[in-house]
């Protein structure tokens, strides 16, 4: 008996040390890669790269409007939108402004991209391959310090990823003429590496986006010579258009295009569609999303070169939407425009008719470049968002060339390029001020919802005048008959909007950071 | 001749003796029907009395208007008012309140008297009246400081959240639940199963569980067999749910005249004509100017029924338990609802003189039913969807808008749940070795999970008002096809523990130790595909689907725990008692090279009663002071935050073709350990009256340090990387919980009443916070999730008020948006004359109640019963906007309160100064959309919550029959709800009110029992 009472002691004793062993606790993650090989080797380079690629905001994915909308190209159906709350309104503030994430966004990338550049000194591999995704890293840099830049102004400039201990978390804004140097020098060097390396298409960085970027930067901030410089760059390795303006935006292939983002079925699409096309009693209906306005429409000029308020143009107001610029069919849903498989009756009592309230158009217009008109992609829309495209580049170059007063000629050459891919006809040569007209008009009209004219309206400081601020829409009776314009809105506008403010809760956090002006 | 004057002398005393008789009685216990040994029969008021033999009778000699009061340990005490009887039966009821009672504790039992912690107990009986789908429902109410909030009705997903005192940690406050000792989901055994509930609540209590215990422990104990007799029960009840509470939307009328006066007020044209408010009115067209009451013609009422079926016995070495139960319960809309079985076998086998075994196995098997579109949309379209949209056309077919088909036709959603539960335990009472025990036990729990979502398209009607056309929109015709996803998730729950227990009795000494190790690891394997494009709409099989919209993905889970723990217990005189806890544990959650954490606890208890000096408070049966201290830890933290990984993210196309992300996981901190709470709690336990008032008392105060959290607060965004999660957080939460009770049986009446209240407050002591954060809406010193947004101090009434606040703001503007008068006034705080970010504030108090209360009553009379449960919570507010609160906000539609906004005249003011809701507007609706305080809504409510009356057959009628006892009761549950938030369930979880709402359900029932 007292045998057995201490065996059984003992066992199960040692079953209590034996269950002393811990290593089961020690699990390992199954899933995922360790960090020593990612930067030694191209192939997870490029896949460490393919994430800041992901991280560029795209024009679909703003919050169910576009950006357009916010400017005096169109207005959005449905009144919660951003566009219409916070931006048409001027009531943006620290705490609300569309753009916080922007902010947050943009330096997550920035410090993949530091940490990239801090440790591809070990990339191991062909020269073509390794200076390729050197290019890229310096270009994507370049290319989001550069959208902090428009947005915000001079930014703080962390070039290497910051350690969680010390000071040095509490950086101070730079000047923007610092931004815009380092942003000129990341591109010179991406550049550097681009030049000889093999190119991959127009979804990563190459020689001709960077020098485009470089043009496109240096013209906003107004250094005029050396952005002709650099877009004349880009225009000598492409400078052709393709012949079919619409089908730019809604097929991957075309050469036209320098950078942009792609989407593919059922992998990775977006929402674009579902909220631009318009509100319908007839399928398909979407949320009405951004309707083009009055100002935009009137525009357009006729095909046969003049604008419709010149009496020698040709232009019938009573049947104002014949004859018009090829790139009016091409972007603007009209009363009367064949799309869907319908034709489309803005006019009031019509299928997608003109409104005040719910998500019917209340321009009477909706959008129709950019949109596939697919049922199947309504909720997964498939088209590439451009970035930058050679028509860009061209308008940018003579813009350039005109503001710095030098070689009207090869400015007007550029003009024309983008013109005759329409079938307009070419402009004629003018001075200085003459010229500047027609370029921002013909950049209106070419670029017409990229997401250009709500930064060219600040930049060209004009975004306070009466004629960007008056909103019209069309007045049409239940024939179809067009009257006119008559008014929508009159929007806000406050000084302080030409910069977006650095977020509150960033402000909150860090007392070195100055605000910019009048939030 | 002095005989016959002593006799009448005798008779006379006798007579004078105030009538006094000789009275008899049997005393029995109502349920067994067996005799009561040693009950105290006295004379109320008086020292005269006697006991029961060992057949339960007694004799004693009282006169009519006495009270005989009876008395037995494990009863409640009995008052007879002697009337002309002279014999009595007398049934005792088995008391609620005993000293003895057995409680389960951590790893074992304790008789109540002897428990040094807080600890709260439900018992069967009320668990099982409250015919709720699941058990964490059943909880509310019923256990002072246990604080349950229902955030959903929907059939099989309306489990509830469970909270012990309140929230003490800004990461999840979710209590450990424990069933039969194993860790598994409270909801996966039938509440006809469970025995009691106990809630350890303090330190003492919980920190046998260590690691997991910081949020408090909640023990759930299955009934196991019982004695010689057989006894079969078979338990139903069937009833009708119906919704608690809806929003009250306005008719297409008042829409429309709202809507045509938010355009006036926005200056544009009214949108609707006098003729077209009027054909609203009287519905004489009902295509082109339907009235839709949306939430009328698309909810109804679903039906709910049990089947429980179980069988309790024991044989000379061998007790058995085993039960069958059947749920269904239906949804407020059809295509959505829940059925559940379960199974269960629990037995105990003597083996021999020191070995007993026990095996429990049991199982559940769940079949969720689903719409194909989810509840979130479909009540998103109710709260959104206006009266002026047709839900049925006049020739029968539903409009685009129509819910009918996106619930009937748009496929479903079926998920198909069975779990596997097992726990087998050897006890051995080592030999020579008197009061030492080893058990081992062994929990394997297996599941096996399988969801199905087949999407279909659905034909609609259009209509065309100016032809009056109705065209259908099939789905052939716009190019919609079906999609179907499959996913199965698999695993185990594998648990062990070695017990080693220990007790002795010296004298008035008592010892006690235990010695536990144990250990639980799982592994769940995920497996999901999917593919798009099928072929029509009736074949869910992956064949009919397009080949090139293929998906497919996998993952696995892991986890494991370890730790030791022990106890040890010490009681002199049951008098003084004191005990030590303690536990050690390491978890995978945190790097393998640091060291395990160790949670100590304290705690001791005085039964005063029992001393010399309390002799006198006869009234006094039980009086004990109680007090803990202890630690108790928590690891809440995502797993591999030790590590710097990367991990593959979402795809990327180059030139059409895919490619795959690489993401980094954050920042590791190979230091970061877990939360510890420490937590002091004093208790009274007291007694009256022979059980008739108790009285049970907490305070507490508990300390929360080195939660886990990150520095998003002070660290900027230019950081750019995924903060690593550091112990940097503490938090303090106090409050008291008191339970007052009170039962008494006078003749054959019986009726008891518990009151529990508790209330608990927290404070942020330490977060991660910057310090130019200003004061006014700091987190630090407030309770845990405080909200941040403007004051509202009413509406701007005048033009001329804002002309002279905007005159004397610098800039110009007293409020940005540019407001106008009806619309929301905000307070300028800090007197700089604007309103901007620097005037937010904390508005309003927590999200989770401070106080919660409940009121359990109960009466029964001869064959009848009667209980009523009132529930309540206060101090708590609710922030309501967006569908549920803002007019045609997203496209939607008025409710109600909407009739009482500012109405604006002619000259711009506000006509109606008492207006409870801003002016409407269209396109300027956003100045009153702020977070501020203008939508915030107290939310203290109190619900009748159950309400059950039943009666029982008599024994003379079930005999004839061979039944034990028959009981048919009515039931009802949320039969009442009042609350100041008047649209929705105050319980609800969202602001935007797009959720399924609690249900009330009343259902008939049957108690049967061979």
């Amino acid at each position: 008996m007292m045998k057995n009472s201490k065996i059984i002691i003992i066992a199960l004793l040692g079953i209590f040390t034996i269950s002393c062993n811990d290593e089961f606790l020690d699990l390992k993650p199954l899933e995922s890669i360790s960090s020593e090989n990612i930067f030694k080797d191209p192939a997870l380079a490029e896949l460490y790269l393919n994430e800041v690629y992901q991280g560029i905001p795209d024009g679909f994915n703003r919050g169910w409007y576009m950006l357009s909308s916010a400017s005096d190209d169109g207005e959005n159906a449905y009144s919660w939108a951003a566009s219409n709350s916070r931006f048409n309104t001027s009531s943006i503030t620290p705490a609300n402004s569309p753009y916080n994430g922007l902010w947050g966004n943009s330096y997550t990338q920035i410090r993949r991209i530091n940490e990239f550049i801090l440790n591809y000194a070990d990339l191991a591999g062909n020269d073509s391959e390794v200076n390729r995704l050197k290019g890229e890293v310096h270009f994507l840099r370049a290319f989001y310090y550069a959208e902090l830049l428009k947005h915000f102004g001079g930014v703080p400039i962390i070039q290497v990823p910051q350690s969680l201990e010390g000071d040095e978390l509490l950086v101070s804004r730079n000047t923007r003429a610092e931004t815009t140097d380092f942003i000129v020098s990341e591109l010179d060097a991406a550049i550097t590496f681009f030049t000889g390396a093999t190119n991959t298409g127009s979804s990563r960085g190459s020689l001709i986006s960077s020098y485009a970027l470089k043009g496109r930067v240096l013209l906003y901030e107004g250094n005029y010579s050396e952005s002709a410089i650099a877009s004349r760059k880009a225009l000598d390795i492409k400078s052709a258009l393709d012949s079919n303006y619409g089908n730019i935006f809604l097929s991957d292939g075309t050469d036209e295009v320098i950078f942009d983002k792609q989407f593919q079925d059922p992998d990775k699409t977006h929402y674009g569609n579902v909220f631009n096309i318009p509100k319908s009693t007839r399928i398909p209906s979407g949320w009405g999303g951004t309707n083009p306005t009055q100002n935009l429409v009137d525009e357009y000029e006729m095909n046969t070169g003049k604008m419709i308020t010149d009496p020698a143009s040709g232009y019938d107001a009573t049947a104002p939407y014949v004859g018009r610029d090829k790139r009016f069919y091409e972007s603007i849903l009209y009363d009367g425009a064949e799309a869907y498989g319908v034709i489309i009756e803005t006019r009031p009592g019509g299928a997608e008719h003109i409104d005040t309230g719910g998500d019917w158009t209340k321009t009477g217009y909706s959008l129709k470049k950019l949109i596939q008109q697919d049922p199947a992609r309504l909720w997964g829309g498939t088209q590439h968002w451009v970035y930058m495209r050679v028509a860009e580049v061209h308008l940018n170059y003579a813009e350039a060339l005109i503001e710095s007063g030098s070689n009207l000629g090869a400015a007007k050459a550029s003009i024309d390029a983008v013109r005759q891919r329409s079938e307009m006809p070419v402009i004629t040569i003018g001075n200085q001020t003459e010229m500047r007209t027609k370029v921002r008009h013909e950049r209106r009209i070419e670029l017409a919802f990229e997401e250009h004219r709500f930064w060219d309206v600040r930049r060209w400081g004009i975004a306070g005048n009466p004629e960007v601020l008056n909103i019209y829409r069309m007045d049409m009776d239940t024939n179809g008959n067009f009257l006119g314009k008559e008014i929508w809105e009159t929007r806000t506008w406050l000084d302080s909007h030409y910069l977006m403010p650095i977020p509150q809760s960033e402000m909150d956090k860090n007392k070195n950071l100055i605000q910019n002006a009048g939030y | 001749m002095r005989n016959f004057i002593a006799m009448l002398f005798f008779l006379s005393v006798g007579i004078s003796y105030g009538q006094g008789k000789e009275i008899t009685g049997t005393i029995t216990d109502s349920e067994t029907g067996d005799p009561v040994i040693s009950a105290t029969v006295i004379i109320k008021n008086t020292k005269i009395g006697t006991s029961t033999d060992f057949d339960g009778k007694f004799k004693l000699n009282a006169k009519e208007g006495d009270v005989l009061l009876i008395t037995s340990l494990g009863y409640k005490s009995k008052e007879i008012i002697i009337g002309q009887e002279q014999q009595f039966n007398i049934q005792l009821l088995q008391s609620t309140a005993m000293l003895d009672e057995i409680v389960v504790v951590g790893f074992g039992t304790q008789s109540r008297a002897s428990l040094t912690g807080a600890v709260a107990v439900v018992k069967s009986a009320d668990i099982v009246k409250n015919s709720t789908s699941n058990i964490s429902s059943a909880l509310s109410g019923r256990l002072a400081g246990l604080v349950v909030v229902q955030s959903s009705g929907e059939p099989g997903r309306d489990q509830s959240s469970l909270r012990i005192r309140g929230m003490s940690t800004y990461n999840n406050s979710a209590p450990l639940v424990l069933v039969d000792g194993i860790r598994r989901p409270m909801n996966s055994i039938n509440s006809n199963d469970i025995e009691s509930i106990t809630v350890l609540k303090d330190a003492a209590a919980g920190s046998i569980y260590g690691m997991k215990a910081a949020n408090g422990v909640i023990l759930v104990t299955t009934k196991r067999g019982g004695s010689a007799t057989p006894v079969m029960s078979y338990n139903s009840y069937y009833g009708v749910q119906e919704n608690t509470r809806l929003p009250k939307f306005l008719d297409s009328y008042n829409y429309g005249v709202l809507l045509n006066e938010a355009n006036t007020n926005d200056g544009t044209a009214p949108v609707y004509t006098d003729a077209e408010l009027a054909l609203f009115k009287n519905g004489s067209d009902p295509d082109r100017y339907p009235n839709t009451d949306w939430t009328g013609e698309t909810l109804g009422t679903g039906t709910i029924q049990s089947h429980d079926f179980s069988l309790r016995g024991g044989l000379e070495k061998l007790k058995y338990f085993t039960s069958l139960g059947y749920l269904k319960q239906e949804g407020t809309y059809k295509t959505t609802g829940y059925e559940k079985y379960n199974f269960r076998a629990n037995s105990d086998v003597e083996i021999n003189n020191y070995i007993d075994f026990s095996a429990d196995f049991s199982g559940i098997y769940e079949d969720f039913n689903r719409a194909g579109t989810n509840s979130a949309t479909i009540f998103s379209n109710l709260m959104r969807t206006a009266p002026t949209e047709v839900n049925r056309y006049s020739n029968g077919a539903y409009s685009e808008k129509s819910l009918y088909q996106e619930i009937n036709n748009s496929g479903y959603n079926n998920s198909k749940n069975f779990t596997f539960q097992s726990k087998i335990a050897l006890t051995i009472k080592v030999p020579n070795v008197a009061g030492l025990s080893l058990i081992s036990q062994v929990g394997y729990d297996r599941i096996a999970n399988r969801q199905k979502q087949y999407t279909t398209p659905f034909t609609y009607t259009q209509f065309n008002p100016t032809s009056g056309e109705f065209t259908e929109s099939t789905p052939s015709g716009r190019g919609d096809t079906a999609s179907l996803t499959e996913n199965s998730n698999q695993g185990f729950l594998r648990t062990l523990e070695q017990i080693i227990d220990y007790k002795k009795t010296i004298g008035d000494h008592k010892i006690g130790g235990k010695l536990i190790y144990s250990r639980t690891e799982s592994k769940y394997d995920f497996l999901s595909a999917g593919r798009s494009n099928l072929i029509g709409n009736s074949v869910d099989y992956f064949v009919v689907g397009d080949e090139d919209t293929r998906t497919n993905s996998n993952s696995t889970t892991e986890t494991a725990i370890a730790g030791y723990a022990g106890r040890l217990n010490y009681s002199y005189q049951n008098k003084y008692f004191v005990e030590f806890n303690g536990r050690y544990d390491k978890s995978h959650l945190f790097s393998y090279d640091l060291p395990g954490g160790f949670f100590p606890s304290v705690s001791g208890a005085w039964i005063i009663s029992k001393e010399s000096f309390m002799q006198d408070f006869e009234k006094l049966d039980n009086l004990k002071l109680r007090a803990s201290y202890g630690n108790l830890g928590s690891d809440n933290i995502g797993r591999f935050r030790d590590l710097s990984l990367y991990y593959f993210g979402g795809p990327i196309i180059v030139n059409g073709e895919i490619r795959k992300t690489l993401y980094d996981n954050g920042i590791a901190d190979p230091t970061s350990t877990w939360e510890k709470a420490t937590t002091y709690n004093v208790g009274v336990d007291a007694s009256f009256m022979n059980g008739m008032f108790t009285l049970e008392a907490d305070m507490f105060y508990k300390k929360t340090t080195d939660i886990l959290a990150n520095r998003s607060l002070e660290v900027p965004d230019t950081f750019g990387a995924i903060l690593p999660q550091q112990n940097i957080g503490s938090v303090e939460n106090k409050g008291f919980e008191l339970v007052l009770g009170h039962s008494n049986t006078i003749n054959d009446w019986n009726y008891f009443t518990n009151f529990n209240f508790a209330f608990s407050r927290n404070k942020v002591l330490e977060v991660s916070e910057s310090e130019s954060v200003d004061d006014r809406i700091k987190s630090t010193g407030r309770p845990i999730g405080s909200r941040v947004g403007y004051l509202a101090s009413g509406l701007f009434l005048t033009q001329s008020e804002i002309d002279a606040l905007n005159a004397a703001a610098p800039g110009g503007a007293y409020q940005s948006q540019s407001p106008m008068p009806g619309d929301i006034k905000y307070a300028d705080l800090n007197g700089d004359g604007i309103v901007d970010d620097a005037d937010r504030t904390i508005i309003g108090k927590g999200v989770l109640p401070e106080i919660t209360y409940g009121l359990n009553m109960g009466l029964s009379y001869k064959q009848f019963d009667l209980s009523i449960l009132l529930q309540g919570a206060a101090n708590f507010d609710v922030y309501l906007s967006e569908e549920a609160s803002w007019a045609f906000f997203n496209g939607g539609k008025v409710l109600k309160d909407h009739l009482g906004r500012a109405q604006i005249g002619t000259d711009g003011n506000v006509i109606n100064t008492d207006a409870t809701y801003p002016r409407l507007s269209i396109t300027s609706a956003t100045v009153n959309q702020r977070t501020s305080s203008y939508w915030l809504q107290a939310g203290d409510y109190m619900r009748l919550k159950n309400l059950e009356i039943g009666y029982t057959f008599p024994k003379q009628i079930l005999n004839k029959i061979g039944v034990g006892s028959l009981r048919m009761y009515l039931n009802g549950r949320n039969l009442a709800t009042w609350s100041g938030i008047k649209n929705l369930d105050p319980e609800n979880p969202q602001a935007r009110g797009r959720f399924y709402p609690q249900q009330k359900v009343f259902n008939l029932g049957i108690n049967i029992q061979l």
